[in-house]
């Protein structure tokens, strides 16, 4: 058990005890236990990996590592190995028997296990090799690979905490003044410069100040933040450690959304492993500084990823915005100074206090330095997580680290910004991605989430969806917010079903532009964006939907009919079989039949049939 | 006996006292969880209500109306803070929970179908708990698994690449296990 | 410390922590607004109150609430124009779809020129014609009372009573959430010996000198007991006690 780390010589020589104890010759197996290959069974494998190491008996110095989401989730679950830096993707437990005594032991390759390049079917070992990775820059997400996120030794023996040890050296008006001119802008929606929000802080008066990290994500599809705090805790708490000394903040607290459970397991156990360590708690590291973190839940609002009504919820009450001319970094958190910034924001700051402003601003663009992790899912082959420079175009992400639209369908549109955000189609590809090219363009960066959508995407039902989330989540205050919303989401019900007609669009127009004048916060200024921004950019689409009655995507149930194409159907009568309304009929080896009547458009068929006989009209 | 162990023997005594007669609630188990948190110190208050909605599964009336008086917080604002999150349940939970991922990348992957397939199935809409109490249906927006969507959680268990047909299936087999703790 | 702002075009001088809407108000520029009430704390929850207001050394002007904007030295407001119009006009919609019959909304539809509801009224709200705008919750909250809270969020909202009590157990009968709602939704009945409200009949303290009701034994109670003065109606009604008074100060030997 390592005692209290007194001082940066303490921490240094701490980090080179434990280099000296994991030499380079050793190898590491990392199994991928976030999220999303969790549910895919990595657990299993990684447990199975354990079992198969030990069964080895340490033939060679070999150890089993469960890693943080590494972004490659299309590929998991994902087993890597080190140092060679060996990728093996979709990796069953029935595999690590042959993983183990092959490659690790025996160093020689699985390759059906190997990433196949679609384009050229060439097999890549490496992970600078895989299309996915060589289109990004991982400043932020590369650790997430390499280290147990329950292990602190972990993190400082790959450099962490350095860049504390070096501001509280540099000073703390260094490394605000660091921070200002490294450029960078908020990562959780707004883009506002962290500098002069920290600089807000700490000019202002009183004697307990605090800061906050926003991990609520709320935005559907965008999961990078719980990938950071699940992945690499601490490189978030080290971040706010050098916040608190730079700002003067004396407590902190970790605002975690509740459905993000083994997120918050993780941050509370690294809290608790560097209060242990000296690196939280009274005279960090010797210095001056004393500083302390909670963890908090959220109860399952997205308004509370705004930040005032965050504060409400972390004060005991109901998460209803207010009003901010003065700034919560006068009077936020029980009315005292409180800096709040997004986790992705938090996980910068260690790399700008270490490599400095001048670094970070070499990277990205002219307004927006940096790199930006965006969760890319939806209708795109390699759905994960992508870190990238400001100012990568949307194609680039899209089509490069994305490997563009399966099945060969066209690509429609990608929604940016989350339920803030809007719609942009295929003649935006090209635009480069930094915060203020997305507003020119009608959108926004938001979080981060990128959503891909393709020509089996209806884009108004997307404006209704989004509609749907935004005002079950209005927190109800705001007459044009609460009833707006709502009343926006009957009209575009109207609209999906056949009820539309051009007035019904011209009455959309009009509320929408009242909800986003006369609302108190963002969630309700924001909440006509996406059906803005696809009346925008597909008007044609709604225009469709209220002329013709016709869904040109097939996806509005009311306003498409499923048959059976002649040609194609073989009479197998699964179709009819699991049609949950008895709707299909037909003799065997005979050509069924739907009977509209019935039909209630679920899709079963479509899905179950083997010969692609069912249309969609 | 030490002051605390005392202070908390008679906060015992006088929340049984108040319990709202015929109430099966336990009310130790409720102190239990308050007593780890400081007295009078609202900033705890969603954390507390998780605590208790993982002892009793829901948030009954007399854990809230202790939970009120314990923190000095009048009860209209411990029901609005309890009402106002979808986290916390007011009501008595079912034994098993369907919940179909509602973000937007499963939406566009055809989640919708997926509720629609649960409520044919059971009769329960999304948000709302069978009659029996054997089942809860819920949508999320968003989990963060989404290369496999769309995705329902079964239980506590993650199915991802779902379809309508094959979540028919898992339900059905779901009612018949034995629920969780 | 006095505070100097501009409101449509007219020097206006209001007291440091007053908003625009009040201080409009004080200077005669009457602001439409239905949720709020000087004594309890601003939430800007009608979006009525609605203003264009440019702040000193800036040149862009904000629409924005007047009720909970803070005056300071050298703001310049605008209480009327035809985007205020606009978007009052469509709250006022939003509004009228809650509590059609409302008189106060009826006559504002007028004022600024609503005359066919552009949507369905909504008939299956848990309290009809509230338009949820917490001015009930707020002063009984303020009267140190808190019987009724806002309940779930969004378009599902409503107010009443904790834990979905059909009759409200710390209610006291005052009667000001009733006096304080601007649709008049609250009902509330009296008797002669008795007032329903909140699913809750009280006992009436008749007046001993007229027999009218003045408040009810709670009510009169948690007052006691608030300002630590024995029952201080002294068993009469504020009539009674005037023509009390008036009768002493004329009685001979005076």
């Amino acid at each position: 058990m390592t005692a209290r780390l007194a001082d940066p010589g303490a921490l240094a020589r701490h980090r080179e005890a434990l280099a000296a104890v994991r030499s380079s010759e050793r190898s590491v197996v990392a199994v991928c236990v976030g999220t999303g290959c969790r549910a895919n069974g990595a657990i299993d494998v990684y447990q199975a990996l354990r079992a198969e190491v030990e069964a080895h008996g340490g033939a060679r110095d070999v150890e089993s590592r469960a890693t943080g989401c590494q972004g490659f989730c299309q590929g998991g679950p994902l087993l890597l190995l080190f140092p060679e830096g060996i990728v093996y993707q979709h990796v069953r437990v029935k595999d690590v028997p042959e993983i183990v005594e092959k490659t690790v032991l025996g160093g020689e390759l699985v390759e059906r296990l190997l990433y196949v390049d679609p384009p050229t079917d060439l097999q890549c070992r490496r992970e600078e090799e895989i299309p996915f990775y060589r289109h990004q820059q991982r400043t932020l997400l590369r650790d997430n690979g390499l280290l147990d996120p329950n292990s602190i030794d972990d993190y400082i023996a790959l450099g962490g905490y350095s860049a504390l040890a070096k501001s509280l050296d540099m000073g703390s008006d260094a490394v605000l003044e660091e921070v200002k001119r490294s450029g960078l802008r908020g990562r959780g929606g707004a883009g506002f410069p962290t500098g002069r929000k920290w600089e807000a802080c700490r000019k202002a008066e009183g004697e307990l100040k605090y800061v906050v990290c926003n991990a609520d994500e709320g935005d559907p599809g965008a999961f990078m933040d719980d990938a950071l705090l699940e992945g690499n805790p601490h490189s978030v708490l080290e971040g706010m450690i050098i916040g608190a000394f730079a700002m003067g903040a004396r407590e902190g607290h970790v605002y975690v959304r509740q459905e993000y459970p083994v997120a918050v397991e993780r941050i509370t156990h690294a809290i608790e492993e560097a209060r242990a360590l000296g690196l939280l708690g009274e005279a960090i590291l010797g210095s001056e500084l004393s500083f302390d973190l909670r963890v908090s839940r959220g109860g399952g609002a997205f308004v509370c990823g705004e930040a005032s009504a965050m504060m409400a919820s972390l004060e005991g009450r109901r998460g209803v915005p207010r009003r901010r001319l003065i700034h919560l970094s006068d009077k936020g958190l029980w009315g005292r100074p409180t800096n709040l910034n997004n986790v992705e924001t938090w996980a910068n700051v260690p790399h700008i206090a270490l490599k400095g402003a001048d670094w970070y601003r070499s990277v990205g663009t002219e307004g927006s330095a940096g790199t930006k992790i965006f969760s890319l899912v939806g209708k795109v082959n390699n759905t994960g997580l992508v870190e990238v420079p400001m100012g990568t175009t949307l194609r680039d992400i899209v089509f490069g680290a994305g490997g563009g639209v399966p099945g060969g369908k066209a690509f429609k549109a990608v929604q940016t910004g989350g339920p803030s955000g809007g719609c942009l189609p295929a003649d935006k590809l090209d635009v480069p991605v930094d915060f203020d090219t997305l507003v020119a363009e009608g959108s926004m960066m938001g979080s981060g989430g990128m959503i891909v959508m393709d020509e089996d995407t209806c884009m108004v039902d997307v404006a209704k969806y989004f509609l749907r989330f935004l005002a079950s989540e209005s927190c109800g205050n705001c007459t044009s917010c609460r009833d707006g919303l709502a009343i926006l989401h009957d009209l575009l019900g109207d609209i999906t079903e056949g009820r539309g007609t051009r007035t019904t669009i011209a009455l959309v127009e009009e509320l929408a532009d009242t909800v986003e004048a006369t609302s108190l916060c963002a969630l309700g200024t924001s909440a006509v964006n996406p059906v803005l921004s696809t009346l925008r950019y597909f008007r044609e689409e709604y225009l469709a939907h209220v002329d013709d009655k016709r869904c040109p995507a097939a996806v509005c149930k009311a306003l498409i009919t499923f048959g059976i194409d002649a040609e194609r159907c073989n009479g197998c009568t699964l179709c009819a079989l699991r049609c949950p309304q008895h709707a299909i009929t037909g003799e065997k080896k005979q050509l069924h039949a739907i009977d509209q009547e019935l039909c209630i458009k679920c899709g079963i068929c479509k899905d179950v049939c083997n010969r692609d006989a069912v249309l969609v009209h | 006996m030490s002051e605390r162990e005392a202070s908390s023997e008679a906060r015992r005594a006088a929340a049984m006292e108040r319990r709202p007669s015929g109430a099966l609630l336990d009310i130790s188990a409720t102190l239990t969880i308050l007593e780890r948190y400081p007295e009078q110190d609202p900033g705890e208050l969603v954390n507390i209500l998780h605590d208790l909605q993982a002892e009793f599964r829901y948030l009954p009336e007399a854990a809230l109306r202790e939970t009120a008086a314990y923190l000095g917080l009048p009860r209209a604002q411990v029901y609005g803070v309890a009402t106002f999150y979808h986290g916390f349940h007011i009501e008595p939970r079912g034994e098993h929970t369907c919940t179909v991922c509602m973000g937007t990348a499963c939406h566009v992957r055809g989640a919708p179908r997926l509720l629609e397939q649960v409520e044919r199935d059971t009769g329960v809409a999304a948000g709302a708990t069978a009659a029996d109490l054997s089942l809860n249906v819920e949508e999320v927006s968003c989990v963060g698994a989404c290369a496999i969507g769309p995705l329902v959680i079964l239980d506590g268990d993650t199915h991802g690449h779902m379809t309508p047909d094959n979540l028919s299936r898992l339900v059905t087999k779901l009612l018949e296990k034995e629920g969780p703790e | 410390m006095d505070v100097e702002l501009i409101i449509d075009d007219v020097q206006v001088t209001a007291p440091e922590g007053a908003s625009v809407l009040d201080a409009a108000r004080r200077a005669g520029v009457d602001i439409p607004a239905l949720c709020h009430h000087e004594a309890v704390p601003a939430i800007a929850s009608c979006r009525l109150c609605l203003m264009e207001v440019r702040r000193p050394g800036r040149d862009w002007v904000q629409l924005t609430t007047s009720c909970d904007y803070p005056v300071s030295a050298g703001l310049v407001v605008v209480t009327d124009s035809p985007r205020i119009r606009k978007h009052r006009a469509m709250n006022l919609q939003l509004l009228l779809r809650r509590a059609p019959d409302a008189p106060v909304l009826r006559r504002l539809a007028e004022e600024f020129g609503v005359t066919k509801p552009l949507f369905a009224p909504v008939t299956d709200a848990p309290l009809q014609d509230c338009i949820l705008c917490e001015l009930c919750v707020r002063v009984c909250s303020a009267l140190g009372y808190d019987a009724l809270a806002a309940i779930g969020r969004g378009e599902h909202k409503r107010i009443g009573p904790p834990f979905g009590q059909a009759a409200a157990e710390d209610c006291v009968g005052c009667g000001s959430c009733v006096e304080a709602c601007p649709t008049d939704c609250i009902a509330m009945e009296d008797t002669a010996t008795t007032r329903t409200i909140w699913g809750r009949t009280f006992d009436l303290q008749a007046c001993e000198r007229c027999g009218r009701p003045i408040a009810t034994r709670e009510h009169a109670a948690a007052t006691a007991a608030a300002t630590e003065l024995p029952d201080k109606n002294d068993g009469l009604c504020d009539g009674c006690k005037r023509r009390l008074v008036s009768e002493r100060l004329a009685a001979p030997g005076r």
